[in-house]
């Protein structure tokens, strides 16, 4: 039965990719993981490489499908979905952040964000409000009319924090967000991330190699051998 | 949609491409007309006259642009050979107005003679081996009191239309009738423009005239003008629509130069039908674009046209010499919009089905892999 305390609801999650030899039985990567996160929480999953961090990440995003198991994000079932309610349930509840800091390379830092909320059915004049306060709130009230080529690492991260927020999401799925910055930007991004989130009472799945910002998150879970376990 | 220096440069290649492959198509569209046009109005204002009315009564030279004609065939006699020629008399200024610039005198003999005057062309002179001032022998009518009577070369013409010329014999219509009697024909030519033939025709029907158009008179000629514009039109429409086609092989690229552009979009809940129709609408602007500067330069190459013949008819090229090479350019506008529309609609239906497999391959998981 659904919770309605409950965000993410993975359960008996299976996944396993095909052998990268001939010969070999299919890799298992994932074997009957459940996982809950409630409204407002924030979670880091964290592992060793290769462990399924990001493809855990993926599934309860419903951005790959399990072998078997289930997943339920803020009340609805994913499996039940076609492609086109998978994009509304994306454009409106999902916010996502990559290690690497994709833009539309010859959209502004503004249109960047604003196109998000257009695609969720903002209005324009809505969209580029929000876009805007958004924008603003990452330190980028400068930089609105500049394309990713003139904005540095740790500015365009900013803009896919903002883009991520700009529908007021449900979740934020995020995979190594500070991966591909140095240490002075990785703590301007995380203390953004980390900020932004619990003021908007969103809920945060995150994948990390990086155990300081993972303690900084309400729950820790540890992928080791294809299950989770709580704690680092 | 979006793109780096070398996609964007890509699909300016392609609208070169598609730019000059359309000037083509329409330059040839345009030449093939024009010359089919002017073929057709050549011969219907040297030869028989838009419409021909067959009543000798017909009086209408104050309503209608028209001369009495009389027609006959005879054999002509040189030195060196014979030829069946079509004998037309015609009245004095018959070679004015309308049809002066149809018809170049080459040669023309001052002298005064007793003899019937006759008006050969370059192209029967040649093959008679006859020159102005010279005499033929000429007969007319079949009957076995006929016999060849002298007449002089007054005049050498050409048309610029050898079929025609190899031909046609003008004389003035009295010394014809003198020489014809009985097996000279009477009619009226009517000229008019091209396409109010059946409209005067009808008017003159009505009139209680006996009416044909030079269609009529001429029926082999008019369909061969017709099935080659047909035939030209159709194989240029086969070459638009496989154009169309091309342009999927652009909307082909653009998606794939974009793939991480189209990942990220999906990825933010934009749906693939939407990209498809995006950039279905970006590979028709740059189509629109390219038609436009193509058909642009085509007519403005086929106006170049009556500059450049003028310098090949001199070159006397003998595969040439059955072409019209000397006639004013006339842009078919239907036919090039047909041949836009045929681009379009296959460069549509093209590319929708191209960008739908294309996206189709998408998957948003890409991203996260990089």
């Amino acid at each position: 039965m659904a919770n309605s305390f409950e965000c993410v609801h993975l359960s008996s999650i299976t996944k396993s990719f095909p052998a990268t030899q001939a010969g070999d039985s299919r890799l298992m990567i994932l074997e009957g993981i459940s996982l809950t996160i409630r409204h407002g929480q924030s979670v880091a999953i964290v592992g060793k490489s290769g462990s399924g961090k990001s493809t855990l990440l993926e599934i309860a995003a419903g951005l790959l499908e399990p072998d078997s198991g289930t997943v339920m994000l803020d009340g609805v079932y994913l499996h039940g979905l076609d492609d086109r309610q998978k994009a509304i349930l994306r454009a409106r509840k999902m916010g996502f952040i990559f290690q690497a800091s994709y833009m539309l390379a010859d959209f502004t830092a503004l249109e960047n964000v604003k196109i998000a909320a257009l695609i969720a059915g903002s209005s324009p004049r809505e969209a580029t409000t929000r876009a805007t306060d958004l924008l603003h709130r990452v330190g980028l009230g400068e930089r609105l009319s500049h394309t990713s080529d003139r904005l540095s690492g740790g500015e365009r991260q900013r803009v896919v924090i903002a883009r991520s927020l700009v529908n007021d999401p449900a979740i934020i799925f995020a995979d190594e967000p500070t991966g591909n910055l140095d240490e002075e930007n990785a703590a301007i991004i995380e203390d953004l991330l980390l900020g932004l989130v619990k003021e908007r009472n969103a809920t945060l799945m995150l994948v990390t190699h990086n155990p300081q910002f993972a303690s900084r998150l309400d729950r820790v879970l540890t992928l080791s051998e294809r299950t989770l376990v709580e704690g680092m | 949609m979006v793109g780096n220096t070398a996609s964007r440069r890509r699909i300016l290649f392609q609208i070169l491409l598609i730019t000059l492959s359309l000037s083509a198509l329409v330059f040839a569209l345009i030449f093939v007309t024009s010359m089919s046009d002017a073929i057709a109005n050549k011969y219907a204002l040297i030869n028989s006259g838009h419409l021909l009315v067959h009543d000798r009564s017909f009086p209408s030279r104050d309503s209608y642009d028209s001369y009495l004609v009389g027609t006959t065939y005879g054999l002509i006699y040189s030195k060196d050979t014979t030829e069946l020629v079509f004998l037309k008399g015609v009245e004095e200024h018959y070679l004015e107005g309308k049809r002066k610039d149809e018809l170049t005198i080459l040669e023309e003999s001052g002298e005064s003679t007793t003899l019937m005057k006759v008006m050969i062309s370059k192209t029967l002179a040649r093959t008679l081996n006859a020159h102005t001032g010279e005499n033929l022998a000429l007969m007319i009518g079949t009957e076995e009191k006929a016999r060849p009577t002298l007449v002089r070369i007054g005049a050498i013409y050409d048309s610029g239309y050898k079929e025609l010329d190899e031909i046609l014999v003008f004389t003035d219509l009295s010394s014809l009738v003198r020489l014809g009697r009985e097996s000279v024909s009477f009619h009226h030519e009517v000229l008019v423009e091209m396409h109010r033939i059946e409209e005067v025709r009808d008017r003159l029907t009505h009139e209680g005239y006996r009416v044909t158009t030079w269609s009529e008179e001429a029926p082999q000629i008019a369909s061969n003008l017709v099935t080659s514009k047909e035939v030209t039109f159709i194989i240029i429409s086969i070459i638009g629509l496989l154009l169309g086609y091309a342009t999927s092989e652009l909307a082909r690229q653009m998606v794939e130069d974009d793939k991480r552009q189209i990942t990220l979009l999906l990825l933010l809940g934009a749906r693939k039908k939407m990209l498809a129709y995006s950039y279905l609408l970006s590979v028709l602007i740059v189509t629109i674009i390219a038609l436009i500067l193509g058909t642009s330069g085509g007519i403005l190459l086929s106006y170049g046209v009556p500059k450049v013949l003028p310098l090949i008819e001199k070159r006397s090229f003998t595969i040439l010499s059955f072409y019209l090479l000397r006639f004013s350019i006339a842009i078919p506008i239907k036919r090039i919009l047909i041949l836009g529309a045929l681009v379009i609609f296959s460069s549509t239906a093209t590319v929708f089905f191209s960008l739908r497999r294309a996206l189709r391959k998408q998957t948003i998981t890409s991203l996260t892999f990089d």
